[in-house]
C-alpha cells in the first residue's frame, strides 16, 4: 500500500526521518475558525502525531465564508466536536485532543504532555495575550497569524531569544468586534502558518522568529519586517511577572 | 522636510492619499515625532497599530528623517 505522506516525505528536509519527528510532534492550536480550520487541516494532512486545540463556539451560519471545516449541515454543532470528525477523516492516524471551553493559561502551561509548539489562530487580543504570556512561560515557539479586510499578519515568536506578540503589540490594540474577512484570504494565511509550523518543527530554513510578514491583499504587497524585544514589555520585559522565568 | 506616508484598508480612508492610491505626502517640521505628525494631519495613533520603514517596525515615537517612506498598518485582530 503506498504511504500516504510519500509526496511529502521525499522533499528536501523531511524524508523519513523527518516525517517520524512530525509523527512525533504535538501542536497546540488555539482558535478553529478562519484561520483555524486551514491550520488544523494541513497539520492533519501532514501526520503531525498530536494536536490538541481549542475553541468553544458552536458553528454559526456566517463562520460558513471561510471556516472550510464546517458545512451549513453543522450549524448549531459544537466546532470542536465537528472537527474532530472531519480531521479524523482526513487522517484517522493522528491523535486529537479538541478542548471545548475558553481559552487558558493552564492548558499550556499544565499540560501533562510536553507541547512544541503553539498557533495563534485567535480572534482577539486579550486571548492572544494569554497565549504569548503560556508560550513565554514555558519557552513555547509561537506562530502568530491574524486578518482584518484585506490585510494579515504572519508572524513567529519564540520570547526566549526574541520578542514576543506584546513586544509588538505593547498596548492593546483598538480594534472592531466583527472585522470583515474574505475567506481566501483566511485560508491563504492559514495555510502559511501551517507550513511555519510544519518548517519549525522540522527546522527547515532559516530561524525568522521575530520577523513578521505583514500582507496587503488590496495593494498586493507582502513586506517581511524585523521586530527587537522591547524591555518594557509586559510579558518577557524585565521586571514582567514573568520575566524572571 | 518631506515625508512619504502609505496605508491600505481603513487607515487609507484616513491618510487621504494623494501621490497614488496609497501614499500621501507630508510636509513637516523636523525633529517631530511620527505620532506628532500624524496628530498633525488629522490620524489618531490609535488606528496605527503598527509602523514600519524598511525592514524595521518603528515606534511612533521615531523621528522621521527627511525623504523617508514609513507604511501604517491598522490594527489587525481577527481570525
Amino acid at each position: 500500500m503506498p504511504d500516504r505522506y510519500a509526496r511529502q516525505s521525499s522533499m528536501p528536509g523531511i524524508g523519513p526521518a523527518g516525517q517520524r519527528t512530525l509523527e512525533r510532534s504535538h501542536i497546540f492550536v488555539a482558535g478553529t475558525g478562519g484561520l483555524g480550520s486551514p491550520v488544523l487541516m494541513y497539520l492533519s494532512c501532514a501526520g503531525i502525531g498530536r494536536i490538541t486545540f481549542v475553541d468553544r463556539d458552536a458553528v454559526e451560519i456566517t463562520n460558513l465564508n471561510r471556516q472550510i471545516l464546517f458545512d451549513s449541515t453543522d450549524i448549531g454543532s459544537r466546532k470542536t466536536e465537528v472537527a474532530c470528525r472531519r480531521l479524523s477523516a482526513i487522517n484517522p492516524n493522528i491523535h486529537l485532543d479538541p478542548i471545548d471551553t475558553p481559552l487558558n493559561e493552564q492548558m499550556i502551561t499544565e499540560s501533562d504532555l510536553p507541547i512544541d509548539l503553539a498557533i495563534d489562530c485567535l480572534d482577539n487580543d486579550p486571548s492572544r495575550r494569554m497565549l504569548a504570556r503560556a508560550c513565554h512561560e514555558k519557552g513555547i515557539p509561537m506562530v502568530h497569524g491574524a486578518l482584518a479586510g484585506y490585510e494579515a499578519t504572519l508572524a513567529v515568536f519564540q520570547s526566549r531569544t526574541g520578542p514576543c506578540y506584546a513586544c509588538v503589540h505593547p498596548d492593546p490594540p483598538l480594534t472592531a468586534i466583527t472585522p470583515p474577512v474574505l475567506g481566501g484570504i483566511a485560508g491563504t494565511v492559514g495555510s502559511m502558518m501551517a507550513v511555519e509550523a510544519i518548517r519549525m518543527i522540522l527546522n527547515v530554513g532559516p530561524d525568522r522568529s521575530g520577523s513578521l510578514l505583514l500582507m496587503d491583499f488590496e495593494r498586493g504587497t507582502f513586506d517581511r519586517v524585523y521586530a527587537s524585544r522591547i524591555t518594557e514589555c509586559p510579558i518577557c520585559g524585565i521586571g514582567s511577572a514573568s520575566s524572571k522565568i | 522636510m518631506t515625508l512619504y506616508l502609505k496605508a491600505g484598508g481603513m487607515l487609507r480612508e484616513y491618510l487621504q492619499p494623494d501621490v497614488d492610491v496609497f501614499t500621501r505626502r507630508v510636509e513637516c517640521t523636523e525633529g517631530l515625532s511620527l505620532r506628532d505628525i500624524l496628530i498633525s494631519i488629522g490620524i489618531r495613533p490609535v488606528h496605527v497599530a503598527m509602523a514600519f520603514s524598511g525592514d524595521r517596525l518603528i515606534p511612533l515615537s521615531h523621528v522621521p528623517s527627511d525623504g523617508e517612506t514609513i507604511t501604517l498598518r491598522p490594527p489587525v485582530q481577527g481570525g
